[in-house]
């Protein structure tokens, strides 16, 4: 017993040391974010789960000093796109996210609720009151309210969007607001300063499982594992013909379906296209994780933890990390 | 005719288990407490049922039990929402049932002992080339590694009688292959994976020949965190799959298995 905790002092000692989250190092654990969360559901949802994650990135980059001496973005930016380094990749970008979803909660003036929501929930009828305690206007952040109204519409259609994401992940995610910035355009029709980071639009997306903002463009990984499956089919074909198999016709077979499609741009070169030169800057993130909610709100009880995710945020947060906002607009 | 028609199923029940009173109150110990039984199965099962219910009322699907669900919308995927609740209701039935504590005493006084069929080790050995105890050591190691995320391990019988582990991300199902769901796509998948998933691709999109799974599961093992998180906590996932695989009921896995 008591080597089990000597065990988990020095684990988290170890976390601290090499694997530093921003945010989550300057919460306390007997104070829960206000109105959000209880003392065990905090306990459950971050610092547990921060526990775990670092420990398993700890010993999957354990004894590669490198790897060690990097930033968790460092981490998530190099490992994520490899399938051989694949762990320390997720449990970097798991560890990130959590503590980024974390990092703009200021808490809300309510109480917890006293009875978990039941089944009922399940029949209510949507709130359709257009006006919310928590917008970046009431804060002061009109910069931010500004940027949310053009993207979306307004701010009911943007709440509506963001919300309703998060409640669409049935497993572990994040949902994210994003600015998007486009490379090339800075670079080239700027009248300012090149070189400067501006965003044209803002995003809400869903990232799921251990999903990262800052490793979307996968296309060409997946034409790389193309190219090598294609490589090794090639292989097997050419040693079946060494051998007696008349099974020449089936491969002629499977290669016209290719060679035809080669002539109009395949999804994957399109989307490389037009999202390799795009990066998007998080600027706020939901957790959906059952982690998060499951001990303070119960299994019906997604949808009350969103609506004090919302009354929860903290704009100021949310607007310091607005890059500043570029005319031109590109579809 | 008509009671054919009165007969229709269209709403989803949480099916009723024996002893269910006492479950509530008492768990399932060692794995559950009441307070970890209660979420899982009364309130994590009504949740499902009550999804899956107004996701299918008023469909060509609402008369369906969820297992015929599961194989009616595996292939679609704009049926997506259905497939993963009527599959996670199913799994979940599965589950709660081969955990359920056993009934040692029969009726007459006589006493029934939990234990491993000796086919069901035999096939184990014939499987997997090991025995089943060090199976059982692989699979709770194994665990983390697997499922980064929600998901269900699942031991299953395939036509030629073999025994596989399965484990499946988020709400996959063990009925058709093509709908395992296997792999994590969220993260980088290797060369091995995309061979698979690709061929796969190509005998789902061969329209000649229609595929055939047999594949029964044997053991399945909720591994959301509605099943552990309130009893065991998030870091330990593992143990809680000990417990599972050390307190399952045999009676009910032991007549799965063909024979």
């Amino acid at each position: 017993m008591l080597r089990n905790k000597v065990g988990l002092l020095r684990h988290r000692s170890i976390s601290i040391r090499s694997i530093s989250t921003r945010s989550l190092d300057k919460c306390s654990r007997e104070k829960p974010i206000p109105g959000l969360f209880s003392v065990q559901g905090w306990q459950n949802g971050c610092f547990d789960r921060a526990d775990y994650y670092s420990a398993q990135l700890t010993s999957t980059i354990k004894g590669n000093e490198v790897l060690q001496n990097k930033s968790l973005e460092e981490l998530i930016y190099e490992c994520g796109m490899s399938s051989s380094k694949r762990n320390i990749g997720n449990y970097a970008s798991l560890l990130y996210n959590l503590d980024f979803a974390v990092s703009s909660l200021k808490g809300c003036q309510m109480d917890l609720p006293e009875n978990k929501p039941t089944r009922d929930v399940l029949l209510e009828n949507p709130d359709l009151s257009l006006n919310f305690n928590n917008e970046p206007n009431v804060t002061g952040n009109t910069q931010l309210q500004d940027a949310i109204e053009t993207s979306f519409g307004s701010m009911v259609q943007f709440r509506t969007l963001l919300l309703n994401s998060n409640l669409s992940i049935s497993g572990d995610g994040f949902t994210w607001l994003v600015a998007r910035i486009y490379k090339p355009k800075i670079q080239s029709m700027s009248t300012q300063v090149t070189g400067e980071i501006k965003f044209d639009e803002l995003f809400v997306f869903n990232t799921y499982n251990a999903g990262s903002p800052f490793t979307m463009n996968k296309s060409n990984i997946m034409n790389n594992l193309e190219k090598e499956y294609k490589r090794l089919e090639n292989e097997r074909n050419s040693k079946e013909d060494e051998t007696v198999t008349p099974s020449k016709s089936n491969t002629n077979n499977n290669n016209t379906p290719s060679s035809y499609y080669n002539e109009i741009l395949s999804y994957d070169e399109v989307k490389n296209i037009a999202i390799n030169d795009t990066t998007y800057v998080p600027l706020f993130a939901i957790d959906a994780s059952p982690k998060m909610w499951l001990h303070d709100y119960g299994v019906f009880g997604k949808k009350e933890y969103l609506n004090r995710i919302w009354n929860s945020i903290d704009w100021n947060v949310v607007e310091n990390r607005l890059p500043q906002k570029y005319e031109f607009k590109y579809n | 005719m008509l009671r054919s028609i009165i007969r229709k199923r269209s709403i989803h029940t949480v099916p009723k288990l024996p002893n269910v009173d006492v479950l509530a109150k008492k768990g399932i110990p060692p794995v559950l407490s009441n307070k970890g039984f209660n979420t899982v199965w009364t309130e994590y099962q009504t949740y499902l049922c009550d999804k899956l219910t107004m996701a299918t009322a008023g469909t060509s699907l609402e008369s369906y039990y969820p297992f015929h669900i599961v194989l009616n919308t595996a292939k679609k995927s704009f049926q997506s929402h259905i497939f993963n609740l009527a599959s996670a209701t199913h799994n979940n039935h599965l589950f709660i049932e081969n955990i359920l504590p056993m009934e040692t005493h029969t009726k007459t006084g006589g006493v029934i002992e939990n234990k491993l069929s000796e086919l069901f080790l035999d096939r184990i050995e014939r499987s997997f080339g090991k025995k089943w105890e060090e199976l059982k050591e692989d699979i709770i190691n194994d665990v983390d590694n697997k499922l980064l995320g929600q998901g269900w391990f699942c031991l299953v019988e395939n036509a030629q009688k073999q025994l596989q582990i399965l484990y499946l991300q988020n709400n996959g199902t063990p009925y058709y292959f093509p709908r395992n769901q296997l792999f994590d796509m969220n993260s980088i998948i290797n060369i091995d994976e995309f061979s698979y998933l690709k061929q796969i691709k190509e005998l789902v999109n061969n329209k000649d020949e229609k595929i055939k799974d047999w594949t029964l599961p044997i053991i399945m093992v909720n591994l959301w965190d509605y099943a552990y998180l309130e009893d065991y906590g998030v870091a330990k996932r593992k143990e809680y799959m000990r417990n599972v695989l050390n307190n399952l009921n045999w009676n009910v896995i032991n007549k799965r298995l063909y024979n």
